[in-house]
């Protein structure tokens, strides 16, 4: 009978203890939205290497808070210890009650977010995409730097908007990033500036990204003629490899001269470029692009979906964070197919305005973009290289922008 | 928030980047001539050298218009493709002539796999 008595208050203990008496309504919410979050990673393919973590991050916080709370320390009365040796423990009184200050561990998910919190992931990651990107085309064509620079209009001008929405400088900050198209760089100020928006911004930046074909083609198509997305450009001129070399040296050089505060992200980028172009670290870059972009990938992305709980996720501000990021992508957009018009007009016809909503910096997505838009317009025309320039352009434009943000709001 | 720092901020960042980026066009449009020039200097011929050999076409035209591409080769890799041929080739000496599948033994990255299990450990 004590037995069974026993089991009884066993089961019933392990049912108090239980998230089915813990969670509340918001959690079930966002363990819904987990799941949608996998449909569109999974099943529609939007950006699946960090939504699928991201995702996964916001299922398993909100199944159990405790993965993500930080150390602290428990006081037990010394009367009801009942561990070790408590000799360790320094002894607080309370009340005029004796206490033992038991230190407890975080949360697996607090440690790994160190990486996020401290600001070291996200440049990890940029060091991976240096070192799969090729500059070739904007260093044959530097014009391109200038269509990168006027896609980051849709930052400024949506940092503008979201200060009269009510978001206090650094929230705006946080959340304008959002239209530099940029993973790495958009959780990289939103850490920074506004860390209790990160999950949102997160959510919102590399779901944008995957929309890209869907946001840019109609912007793109309204604010050109056929006539100028017709326009053929003149063959690239090759690259050679002491140019390439020399590129990411003088980039890091001047960028961080001028703008500290961007010389993590865009060091570490011309710092992966510099490893792939050199040819005498090939393992070294391999490891960038491979191995060590993937393990970072994952923990970044887990740790940020597990910064997405309900308290900060289901509320009104979340709303105005995906209208807001939509704005800032559509703006930046205009921004660069209008620059491109400038340089059509400027250069007499020779430069296609399609090539400037590439500066937008989802690499090669935006890219592709404009190349098949502009196969539309006229099938022979091959605007992929040419886009490609202002789309890299756009990377480092985005860290500038963030360098900016961070050097006055922060 | 603030009015004044609303607009500071879109301005500053506006003009911020705009400079960095323009400063860069200068400088690499100013290294990457110097480097360019040096580098495709004509080489001068003495009498008695004899002249290099032409390169020996292959698939590729020097005067003939391109024809049809061959049917069931997607846009976008004739696209892809082109893009890769123009950017190593210079347009004006070389024209692409036809696009077809290759006979493949074994597949793409079953090829590139043998190469990189089989490149001497650096």
């Amino acid at each position: 009978m004590e037995i069974l008595m026993g089991l009884w208050e066993s089961l019933i203990g392990l049912f108090k203890s239980s998230g089915l008496m813990s969670l509340d309504w918001r959690n079930y919410i966002m363990i819904g939205i987990a799941i949608v979050l996998f449909y569109l990673a999974i099943k529609r393919e939007f950006e699946p290497l960090l939504l699928l973590p991201i995702a996964f991050g916001m299922l398993l916080v909100n199944l159990y808070p405790d993965i993500m709370a930080s150390p602290m320390t428990e006081y037990i009365p010394v009367t009801e210890y009942s561990g070790g040796d408590p000799s360790k423990y320094a002894t607080v009184v309370i009340n005029g009650i004796s206490n033992y200050a038991v230190p407890t561990n975080g949360g697996v998910f607090y440690y790994l977010y160190q990486g996020v919190k401290l600001g070291i992931f996200p440049p990890l990651i940029f060091l991976g995409v240096g070192a799969m990107t090729d500059f070739g085309p904007l260093i044959a064509n530097p014009k391109s730097f200038l269509l990168g620079a006027a896609a980051q209009l849709g930052i400024f001008l949506t940092f503008f908007a979201a200060g009269f929405m009510g978001f206090t400088a650094e929230e705006s900050g946080a959340i304008s990033i959002i239209g530099g198209a940029d993973g790495p760089t958009a959780i990289y100020v939103a850490t920074k500036l506004a860390p209790h928006l990160l999950g949102p911004i997160a959510v919102a930046a590399y779901s944008y990204m995957a929309l890209v074909p869907i946001i840019q083609p109609p912007i793109m198509r309204g604010l050109t003629t056929k006539k100028e997305r017709e326009v053929v450009m003149e063959q690239l001129r090759p690259v050679s490899k002491l140019e390439k070399v020399m590129f990411p040296v003088i980039v890091t050089i001047l960028v961080s001269l001028f703008l500290p505060d961007a010389a993590p992200l865009v060091g570490m980028l011309m710092l992966g470029n510099l490893l792939k172009e050199s040819g005498v670290t090939e393992r070294l870059a391999k490891t960038a692009q491979n191995e060590l972009m993937n393990i970072v990938t994952i923990m970044l992305g887990v740790t940020v979906g597990a910064t997405a709980t309900g308290e900060v996720f289901l509320a009104p501000q979340t709303l105005f964070i995906i209208a807001l990021g939509l704005a800032a992508f559509a703006v930046g957009t205009m921004g660069g197919v209008l620059f491109g018009k400038l340089m059509y007009k400027a250069t007499g016809g020779k430069v296609n305005p399609l090539i400037g909503a590439a500066g937008v910096s989802a690499v090669p997505m935006a890219a592709r973009v404009a190349h098949k838009e502009g196969l539309r317009a006229n099938p022979t025309n091959f605007l992929l290289m040419h886009a490609m320039g202002p789309n890299v352009a756009g990377v480092i434009g985005s860290a500038v922008a963030a360098g900016v943000l961070i050097s006055i709001l922060g | 928030m603030d009015i004044t720092l609303a607009v500071t901020v879109l301005l500053a960042g506006i003009v911020v980047v705009f400079i960095i980026l323009l400063l860069l066009v200068f400088i690499v449009k100013g290294y990457g001539s110097i480097v360019y020039s040096i580098q495709n200097k004509p080489k001068k011929q003495k009498n008695d050298e004899v002249p290099a050999e032409q390169p020996t076409q292959t698939a590729l035209s020097k005067t003939k218009e391109p024809e049809a591409f061959a049917a069931g080769v997607p846009g976008e890799v004739i696209a892809a493709i082109s893009a890769a041929v123009y950017t190593v080739y210079d347009k004006e000496t070389v024209k692409i002539k036809s696009i077809k599948p290759s006979r493949q033994d074994r597949p793409v990255w079953g090829t590139a796999g043998v190469m990189d299990n089989t490149r001497p450990f650096i």
